[in-house]
């Protein structure tokens, strides 16, 4: 069981793929959890995984019914007596959660079916904070509309024209690793200093 | 009249004397009879108006006794360098014969109880006799420290049996009978005592009666309108000395039962113990009535959850290695429902996780927040 996580977390850092690997072997790991801030970070880590995994996959689209279907391996560990799988109401909170991060798209209101974006969060706030290094915007404040579509960005970055709310999902990653401070609201628009 | 043989004879054959009463009785005593140069030790002696009655503690088939008119003189005398009195007697014994007594307790009453009996000489003086007395009398006709004993044994009997028939079944009013009867004597004194010294002594009566296990039933009738704040404090002091030993929470239930488990009479019904229990925070107790997942419970306000988590359950669980509630209450030896509401307190707190499964419910430390990236 960990060997089959341990190909979908190997794209993660080191201590990434650690901290993953316990998590997914953790039978509490299969219920999720009602503390808050507990709960906050659960969600993370799976929106996270699931993520690498469609990706591992090369899945394009899915949805939920077909997730939480008995067959579909994922969220699912097997190396208890009876085997442990999320049910269809917790597999929803993580796909809410990754919406919400910009790495799916629900494709109607009916939140069944989705489309998978290429990039997590983490990863274009990795690329951004590379971008904004090697353009020595370190200490300077820039819009989110600059750093998306500025002159600055070339088509080839993984972040070009992508959605405000993908963006600002991974501008609110760096602040939370203490790379950024966002400034602004939805009416007047986002700004964001590196540091 | 003179015995022939006053030694070693079954107490029994010794008939009770109509008027002859009991002056006092001395254990451990020795005797010395001179003429025979005999000693014997370990007797009890029970001196009455009219004898001296001994019997043997090792055997009490055994014993003797002494007719005060066959005394022909009785002397005090002083032992050794250190002053210590002995009870002498020449006695009528086939010639004559000397007899001493040590008695290591009492010796100063035993001396004042013989000389008043032989100067009284009680033996003379003649009682009738009635018929049905000595019919009675045969029946009841017990002599010596044997008599003594098998009285004490009849006593010890009858006790028992008032005892047992207040626990016989069908005889619940017996059992109630008797705690109204203790009720009304301590009711007694503390009405006297309230009179003297009210505060003070009324406690030290309550702590005496505590210590001999009675407890004060609080009822309607006696406290009128204070009738839900008394009980209301009667049951937290009783909550009180549950807490440290059922880890701060105790469900309404269990202090329904051990509420009335004290009062054992005029018990509370449910709502009355919810109703008590309710009020203890307005009377500023340190306890106050919650309700985990339909169980209602008293907990105690000022206990130290966070000392709890950490001597208690903590140290049973691990990141790794989980608990039931179950299990927990085994090791704790409280309430699976108390385990239960600990557990999912510290669940609520963030210091545990829960797998929540078909093979039930297991609690971890909270490795999601713990482990870190």
């Amino acid at each position: 069981m960990a060997q089959r996580f341990q190909s979908v977390i190997q794209d993660f850092q080191e201590e990434k793929q650690d901290y993953y690997s316990k998590l997914l072997q953790h039978p509490a790991f299969y219920t999720i959890q009602d503390h808050a801030e507990t709960r906050q970070k659960q969600l993370a880590s799976w929106a996270d995984i699931t993520h690498a995994y469609f990706k591992q996959r090369n899945l394009n689209n899915s949805s939920l019914t077909e997730l939480s279907s008995e067959s579909y391996p994922f969220f699912c560990l097997q190396n208890l007596g009876i085997p442990k799988r999320l049910n269809r109401e917790e597999i929803k909170l993580i796909l809410n959660t990754m919406a919400q991060q910009g790495s799916i798209l629900w494709e109607n209101e009916n939140f069944d079916g989705f489309q998978i974006q290429k990039y997590s969060a983490n990863e274009i706030a990795d690329e951004i904070y590379k971008w904004a290094k090697k353009n020595y915007l370190i200490g300077e404040i820039n819009t989110l509309e600059f750093i998306v579509r500025g002159n600055q960005t070339s088509q080839s970055e993984k972040f070009y024209d992508l959605p405000d709310n993908q963006i600002l999902y991974a501008l609110e990653v760096l602040q939370e690793n203490k790379k950024c401070i966002i400034f602004g609201d939805s009416t007047q628009g986002y700004s964001a200093k590196f540091q | 009249m003179v015995d022939k043989s006053i030694f070693f004879l079954s107490p029994e054959r010794f008939p009770q004397i109509p008027n002859e009463i009991v002056l006092g009785t001395y254990k451990d005593i020795q005797m010395w009879e001179k003429a025979a140069n005999f000693k014997l030790a370990g007797l009890d002696l029970q001196i009455t108006t009219h004898r001296l009655l001994a019997t043997s503690r090792a055997n009490n088939a055994l014993g003797f006794i002494i007719n005060l008119e066959n005394v022909i003189e009785q002397k005090d005398i002083k032992e050794g360098l250190v002053f210590k009195k002995l009870v002498a007697f020449k006695v009528k014994y086939k010639n004559q014969t000397k007899i001493e007594f040590k008695i290591p307790k009492g010796i100063e009453d035993a001396i004042a109880q013989v000389k008043g009996a032989l100067s009284k000489k009680e033996w003379l003086k003649i009682v009738p006799v009635k018929k049905e007395d000595q019919i009675f009398q045969a029946q009841n006709m017990y002599s010596g420290i044997r008599d003594m004993q098998k009285k004490e044994d009849q006593k010890a009997q009858e006790q028992q049996k008032i005892v047992q028939s207040s626990f016989q079944k069908g005889d619940i009013s017996s059992l109630f009978q008797n705690a109204r009867e203790l009720k009304e004597i301590s009711q007694y004194l503390k009405g006297n005592l309230s009179k003297v010294d009210k505060q003070h002594e009324q406690s030290d009566l309550d702590k005496i009666l505590s210590d001999l296990g009675y407890f004060n039933v609080i009822t309607k009738e006696e406290a009128g309108n204070s009738y839900l704040d008394q009980l209301s404090n009667q049951i937290y002091s009783i909550c009180n000395e549950l807490f440290p030993k059922l880890g701060g929470i105790i469900t309404l239930l269990d202090v329904f039962y051990f509420v009335n488990k004290k009062r054992q009479t005029c018990l509370l019904n449910p709502q009355e113990v919810l109703d008590a229990c309710s009020k203890f925070q307005a009377l500023g107790l340190n306890a106050i009535v919650t309700e985990y997942g339909n169980v209602k419970v008293v907990e105690q306000t000022t206990f130290d959850t966070e000392k709890d988590f950490q001597e208690n359950i903590g140290k049973f669980i691990t990141h790794n290695v989980g608990i039931t509630a179950e299990q927990l209450a085994r090791k704790l030896n409280i309430s699976p429902v108390i385990s239960r509401i600990k557990l999912n307190k510290a669940l609520k707190s963030g210091k545990l996780v829960i797998d929540d499964s078909i093979e039930g419910q297991v609690y971890y430390k909270n490795f999601i927040l713990d482990f870190q990236i």
